[in-house]
């Protein structure tokens, strides 16, 4: 692991310098602000849309806190897990493409210490990016409900992260598998929803593939109960096991 | 085990290097030997195999067979001990857009394992050497030759025993070119220093040992002087014509021509136009002092006599043929 905390020094500071820092950061920010406001509005549009239409009548009852909480899991789990693919999809393949590769690689630094840097440094921005929108979420809740229970955001979010963390680490495999980012990006997304069809249709491993933190995260949103253990286990161990075929793939490359 | 004969070996020592892309060879069992100290040109036209070579001893690529060693130690096996002993700046080198000099090479430096003073002082150093000293611009604004010049001041960061340079000059400008060259040939003698080029000014202009390599293959490898002594014969080219009045050149040459034919210092004679001889001549001042006896026992006129002294454009040509050039 030469090199490891140079190469994450590095790494974080291109973060606070380019415009990593403002991509996934920023999505969940707008997510975190928006998914209370709308789920404030929603209801009054809807109603407002259906009195212009004689004879009906739409009634909602008032939106809570549940329903912003419910929206923002759902923004999570659609567009910002779309995000994290596409933020991720170049992780090491655009060093090798723009040479900066080489010229750190041809120094003391294991190619693993490269790659798992860059992983630790991409998991960081997405803490940091959940972080900022669930306090935006909590934030907003609270103001316009009057209402906004810590523990079920957290834990939702919790699990959201460690099912947006498998991402990155499978994002990285491929992004050393195809040199192209819009490739990787391509069989990211093919991927996920791949994934998330298999599961909704095979009962069996419904309950213990990583898929099933997205549900146990919908669930801690509403304050329901979830199963959490044991996707939390196998989220660690494709993780993990994504990670060793990622730096094995890139000890095997010819840059 | 190192391919060393006496003790120490030599900064890059290959045996049978080949590699092979699906049906393409780029490299085709390469044995070279590159002596400690040197300054060595790698010469070779475009797509001879010059930068799979060099990307094979840096550790980015693996042989398909053969073997090769930096400094006693081998490329494959011993990783990271030889990036340790290594400076490499490849053909196109990148750079993080949002840092500055100073950064990259503290960085760079950083990875070596180096801080403290000892890295300050090496920075301030090599910014004075690549002309960059007081540039505090991000690398994304620079020009391709300050570009090139801070590649290689990064890999001399750890003042490596072997500095390998990718076609350095190849797309530098006049100005550019000669500021790199001088960076390189100030380096001789302090570390040796390997350097790809298909550019022959180049390496006679800094190099004291050079290798050709032509379709993957090493066609010829010497000290440059060797070279020119053994492969570089020097040439003389004539133009003469007969007595006033005469109007038949052709027969002057002929008649020149039989007259040298048969001198020591002649290896060739070839008749290449109207009253023109070009001679291949093995002892030039020899040469130098027969050909005008000869023009004036014949009683011709001398038009032009011009020395063309051995180069390394001539082995080159001879080795490589007309068309790399």
């Amino acid at each position: 692991m030469r090199g490891f905390s140079v190469f994450l020094k590095k790494e974080l500071r291109e973060v606070l310098k380019t415009w990593r820092l403002w991509v996934l950061p920023g999505i969940a920010l707008f997510l975190g602000i928006t998914s209370p406001v709308l789920a404030q509005i929603t209801p009054m549009l809807v109603e407002q849309a259906g009195q212009s239409q004689p004879g009906v009548v739409i009634e909602f009852p008032d939106p809570t806190y549940v329903d912003a909480y419910t929206q923002f899991g759902s923004q999570l789990n659609q567009l910002m897990i779309i995000a994290v693919i596409i933020a991720t999809s170049g992780l090491i393949s655009s060093e090798i493409r723009r040479g900066t590769a080489i010229l750190v690689l041809t120094k003391p630094l294991s190619r693993v210490a490269f790659f798992l840097a860059k992983v630790a440094s991409q998991t960081l921005v997405l803490l940091a990016a959940t972080a900022v929108g669930t306090l935006a979420a909590f934030t907003l809740t609270a103001i316009l409900f009057g209402e906004a229970p810590l523990l079920d955001l957290l834990l939702g979010a919790g699990f959201w992260f460690a099912f947006a963390w498998l991402t990155v680490a499978i994002m990285a495999l491929l992004s050393v598998l195809f040199n192209s980012q819009g490739g990787a990006a391509g069989v990211g997304i093919a991927l996920l929803f791949g994934v998330i069809l298999v599961v909704s249709t095979w009962s069996a491993i419904e309950d213990y593939s990583p898929a099933a933190l997205t549900m146990a995260s919908m669930n801690a949103f509403r304050g329901e109960e979830y199963q959490a253990v044991i996707p939390l286990l196998s989220t660690i161990l494709v993780g993990g096991l994504a990670l060793a075929a990622g730096a094995w793939a890139l000890q095997r490359k010819e840059i | 085990m190192s391919p060393s004969s006496a003790g120490t070996p030599p900064a890059i020592a290959t045996r049978g290097l080949t590699k092979q892309f699906d049906k393409v060879r780029a490299l085709d069992g390469v044995d070279m030997s590159v002596p400690r100290g040197s300054v060595y040109g790698f010469l070779g036209p475009n797509g001879a195999g010059k930068t799979t070579a060099l990307r094979i001893l840096a550790g980015l690529a693996r042989p398909t067979s053969g073997s090769a060693f930096i400094l006693g130690r081998d490329v494959v096996a011993a990783t990271n001990e030889v990036r340790s002993l290594l400076g490499f700046l490849p053909d196109v080198p990148g750079f993080y857009p949002w840092m500055t000099a100073p950064e990259f090479l503290r960085f760079s430096g950083e990875l070596f394992g180096l801080g403290g003073a000892e890295l300050e002082d090496r920075v301030g150093a090599l910014l004075a050497l690549s002309g960059l000293e007081g540039v505090n611009n991000k690398i994304g604004g620079y020009s391709r030759g300050m570009k090139q010049r801070l590649g290689i001041a990064q890999a001399l960061i750890n003042a490596p025993e072997l500095l390998m340079l990718d076609e350095p000059t190849s797309a530098l400008d006049p100005i550019g070119r000669k500021e790199v060259l001088e960076m390189i040939g100030a380096l001789g003698g302090r570390t040796t220093v390997f350097f790809s080029t298909h550019i022959l000014s180049d390496v006679e202009r800094v190099c004291d040992h050079v290798a050709i390599l032509n379709k993957g293959r090493i066609v010829t490898q010497a000290s440059i002087a060797e070279l020119k002594d053994r492969r570089g014969e020097d040439r003389v080219v004539l133009e003469v014509e007969g007595p006033p009045g005469d109007a038949a050149s052709g027969d002057a040459a002929a008649r020149l021509a039989g007259r040298l034919e048969g001198s020591p210092w002649l290896l060739n004679i070839e008749r290449t136009g109207n009253g023109r001889l070009l001679l291949a001549v093995a002892d030039l001042p020899a040469a130098q002092r027969a050909i005008p006896q000869a023009v004036g026992a014949l009683e011709l006129g001398l038009r032009r006599m011009e020395i063309e002294e051995a180069s390394l454009e001539n082995v080159f040509v001879e080795l490589v043929g007309e068309s790399a050039l």
